[in-house]
C-alpha cells in the first residue's frame, strides 16, 4: 500500500467529480451484473470460446477502472476559484486568455483526467499548463525548447466551475 | 534509455517506406510497405486468434515486430538466388517474370541452406536495430522473433502462419485488381504453409470469395465471412494517405495503417515502460484510427479549411487557433462520423468482437482509462517524430505548429521525457538548418 505521502493528488471540476463518481457506480452495478448474468461457460474442455475470452477482457478492465477510479475518488481534490484578492493570478480552476504567435486563444487549467487541449482544456501539468501558472495579466511566458513560444496574457478568470 | 528507444522509433519509421520487393517484382505500383503488412498482420492474429485463446499480448508484439529486421535486411523471396539484381533493365524484369510463373526450383537440401542463410541474415539485421534498447527489451524482442521465426513455441507457430496468410490475401488483393499475381503458384504455396484449423478455415474463406466462381444460389453466410469482409474493409487503410502530410505538400505521405504501426509499437515499448496494462495499450492503438476506412483522415485543420479562403500552405505555419464553439461544433461532427464509421466497419462481426473495438476506440476517443489517456497522447508524439522526419527532408516542411501543440498537449511525465529526448535530436537539425 502505498503510503499518504506517495499518493498523487487529482485535481477535479466539480462537475468532473460527479462525472466519475457515477461512473464509479454504474461500474460497480455492470460488474455485479456481467458476474451474476453473464458468466459464460466454456463449451468443451480443450475448446476455448471466443465468447468467454472477451468477458475476462471486459471483467479485466472493469476492475482496473474501477481501481483507478477508487483511487482518484481516494485522493481528489476539487478546483475552487481562489478568493477574490489572488484571482489576478493564474491558478488551477483559471481561464487564460493569451496571445501567441500572433493569434488569440483561450485555455482553462484543468487537472490531466480532465483535459481536452483541442477544446481549449489544458492540463497542468502539460509544459503550458505548468508554464502559465502563478503569472499576472500582461506577463509574457516563455516555453523553452528548440522552438520557444511566448504567451502573452491578456485576460484571466474564474468561471463557476 | 529515452534516447535509445527514439532512435529505434526512427529507425523502424523506415518501414513505412519500404516496397515489399515480392510485390515490386510482379510489377505492381506503390505497393504496400513493410509497415502495411505489419499492421494488418497484428489485426488479422489478434481476431483470429479469438476462438484460439493463445496469449493475446505474445501474438500481437510477435505480429507487429516479426519484420523489423527488413530496417537492415531486404525483404527476401523464394525466388532470391535466381532474381537479376539490377531491376531497372527492361531484359531483367523480363526475366523475372519468367521466373515468377513457376515454383522456386529448388531441391529440398538447397532450399534448406537458402533458409538457414535467410535466418542468420535477419537475426542480424534485427540484433543490429535492437542493439542499443535496454537489455530486458532488447531480450524481450529477440525471444519473440526467435519463437516466431523457429515455430517452436505455439505463439510463434501461429504467429508465423497469420503473417503469411495477410501475405496471401494481400495477394489476391492484388491479383483481383491487377492481375499480375501467379494466383495457381499462390494457392498451392499457401497450403504447404497454413496449418492451423482456423487459418484453414479463414484461407478457404477468402479464395472462395475473392477467386471463386459466383455462387449460383445464395450461400448461407458463416462467421468467416464477416472477418473476412472486416479484414478487406482495413486493408484500405493501407492505401489512405493521411490528410495533414498531404495538404502541406508531401510526397508518398504515410498511410493511415503505416501511422498506426509506428504508433502501436511506439505505445507498446513506452506503456510498457510506464507500467502500464500492455496488452489494452497496443490494442487501443491498433483500433484508434480504423474508422477512417469510412470516416477518412479528419485534420484540426478542417474548421478553418471550410470557411477561410486563404491560401491552405499558409494556415499551416500556426496551429488552428479558433473558437471554442467552433472547435466543439466540429468535435461533435467528427465524433459523430467517426463513431458510424466504426459501428458500420465492425457490423460484421460476432457482437463481443464488434464491442471490444468500440469500446477501445471510445476509450481512446475519451480518454477513459490511464491506457486510452496515454495512448492518445503517444498518437501526438508520433505525429512529431513523423513532422520532424519530413522536416529532415524539406527544410520548408512548416514544423512549428507541432512543436507548439505537443506542449499544450502533453502532460504524461514519461512521456515528457521522450518530448525532451526528441527536442534534443530536433535541435541538431534545426541548428544546421539555421546555418
Amino acid at each position: 500500500m502505498p503510503t499518504m505521502a506517495q499518493e498523487k493528488k487529482f485535481y477535479l471540476t466539480k462537475e468532473g467529480l460527479e462525472r466519475l463518481k457515477r461512473e464509479f457506480e454504474e461500474l460497480k452495478k455492470k460488474k455485479a451484473q456481467k458476474m451474476e448474468k453473464e458468466t459464460p461457460m466454456i463449451a468443451a474442455p480443450h475448446g476455448v470460446d471466443s465468447e468467454y475470452l472477451t468477458f475476462q477482457e471486459d471483467i479485466s478492465f472493469l476492475e482496473s477502472r474501477i481501481e483507478e477510479l477508487e483511487e482518484i475518488l481516494r485522493n481528489y481534490q476539487l478546483i475552487k476559484p481562489p478568493p477574490k484578492h489572488k484571482q489576478n493570478v493564474v491558478q488551477i480552476g483559471a481561464t487564460v486568455q493569451v496571445e501567441v504567435e500572433g493569434q488569440v486563444d483561450e485555455f482553462t487549467i484543468v487537472g490531466p483526467l480532465e483535459a481536452n487541449p483541442f477544446l481549449g482544456r489544458i492540463s497542468h501539468e502539460s509544459p503550458v499548463g505548468k508554464a502559465l501558472l502563478n503569472h499576472k495579466v500582461g506577463d509574457e511566458v516563455k516555453v523553452q525548447s528548440t522552438v520557444t513560444t511566448i504567451y502573452k496574457i491578456k485576460k484571466i478568470t474564474y468561471r463557476n466551475i | 534509455m529515452m534516447k535509445s528507444l527514439l532512435d529505434f522509433f526512427i529507425n523502424i519509421g523506415k518501414l513505412k517506406e519500404k516496397p515489399r520487393r515480392g510485390w515490386l517484382l510482379y510489377g505492381i505500383q506503390n505497393p504496400e510497405t513493410t509497415a502495411d503488412h505489419l499492421f494488418r498482420s497484428a489485426i488479422l492474429g489478434w481476431i483470429l486468434n479469438k476462438s484460439k485463446g493463445l496469449d493475446e499480448e505474445q501474438l500481437l508484439k510477435t505480429l507487429l515486430l516479426h519484420d523489423l529486421f527488413e530496417v537492415y535486411v531486404s525483404d527476401m523471396t523464394p525466388y532470391d538466388p535466381l532474381i537479376p539484381q539490377d531491376l531497372s533493365k527492361k531484359s531483367n524484369l523480363e526475366k523475372i517474370k519468367e521466373i515468377l510463373k513457376r515454383k522456386p526450383p529448388f531441391s529440398l537440401r538447397e532450399k534448406k541452406k537458402i533458409e538457414a542463410k535467410r535466418y542468420q541474415e535477419e537475426l542480424k539485421g534485427l540484433e543490429k536495430l535492437i542493439a542499443k534498447l535496454p537489455q530486458e527489451l532488447k531480450q524481450e524482442i529477440k525471444d519473440l522473433w526467435v519463437s516466431y521465426r523457429t515455430k517452436k513455441t505455439e505463439v510463434g507457430k501461429f504467429a508465423w502462419q497469420v503473417g503469411k496468410l495477410e501475405s496471401f490475401l494481400q495477394a489476391l488483393e492484388y491479383w483481383k485488381n491487377e492481375d499480375k499475381i501467379q494466383l495457381p503458384l499462390w494457392r498451392k504455396w499457401v497450403r504447404e504453409v497454413i496449418r492451423d484449423k482456423t487459418l484453414v478455415k479463414f484461407r478457404n474463406i477468402t479464395e472462395m470469395l475473392l477467386c471463386g466462381p459466383k455462387p449460383k444460389r445464395k450461400r448461407h453466410q458463416s462467421s468467416m465471412d464477416g472477418l473476412f469482409w472486416f479484414f478487406k474493409e482495413i486493408g484500405k487503410l493501407k492505401f489512405i494517405q493521411r490528410r495533414g502530410w498531404v495538404f502541406r505538400g508531401v510526397k508518398n505521405a504515410e498511410t493511415v495503417s503505416q501511422h498506426t504501426f509506428h504508433m502501436t509499437i511506439m505505445a507498446w515499448l513506452l506503456g510498457q515502460r510506464k507500467g502500464l496494462n500492455t496488452k489494452r495499450v497496443i490494442k487501443i492503438a491498433l483500433a484508434h484510427d480504423l474508422c477512417e476506412v469510412y470516416a477518412g483522415d479528419q485534420t484540426p485543420y478542417d474548421p478553418i479549411l471550410l470557411t477561410n479562403d486563404s491560401a491552405v500552405s499558409d494556415l499551416f505555419t500556426k496551429p488552428p487557433r479558433i473558437s471554442q464553439t467552433k472547435r466543439l461544433e466540429w468535435l461533435l461532427k467528427k465524433r459523430n462520423t467517426e463513431w458510424q464509421a466504426i459501428v458500420k466497419l465492425t457490423s460484421h462481426l460476432p457482437k463481443n468482437l464488434q464491442e471490444e473495438i468500440i469500446n477501445l476506440w471510445v476509450d481512446f476517443e475519451e480518454g477513459l482509462s490511464k491506457e486510452g489517456r496515454f495512448v492518445a497522447q503517444v498518437d501526438k508524439i508520433a505525429n512529431l517524430v513523423q513532422a520532424i522526419e519530413y522536416f529532415k527532408r524539406d527544410k520548408k516542411f512548416p514544423i512549428m505548429p507541432w512543436w507548439i501543440e505537443i506542449k499544450e498537449r502533453v502532460d504524461d511525465p514519461l512521456l515528457l521525457k521522450f518530448v525532451d529526448e526528441l527536442d534534443r535530436y530536433f535541435s541538431k537539425e534545426f541548428k544546421s538548418f539555421k546555418k
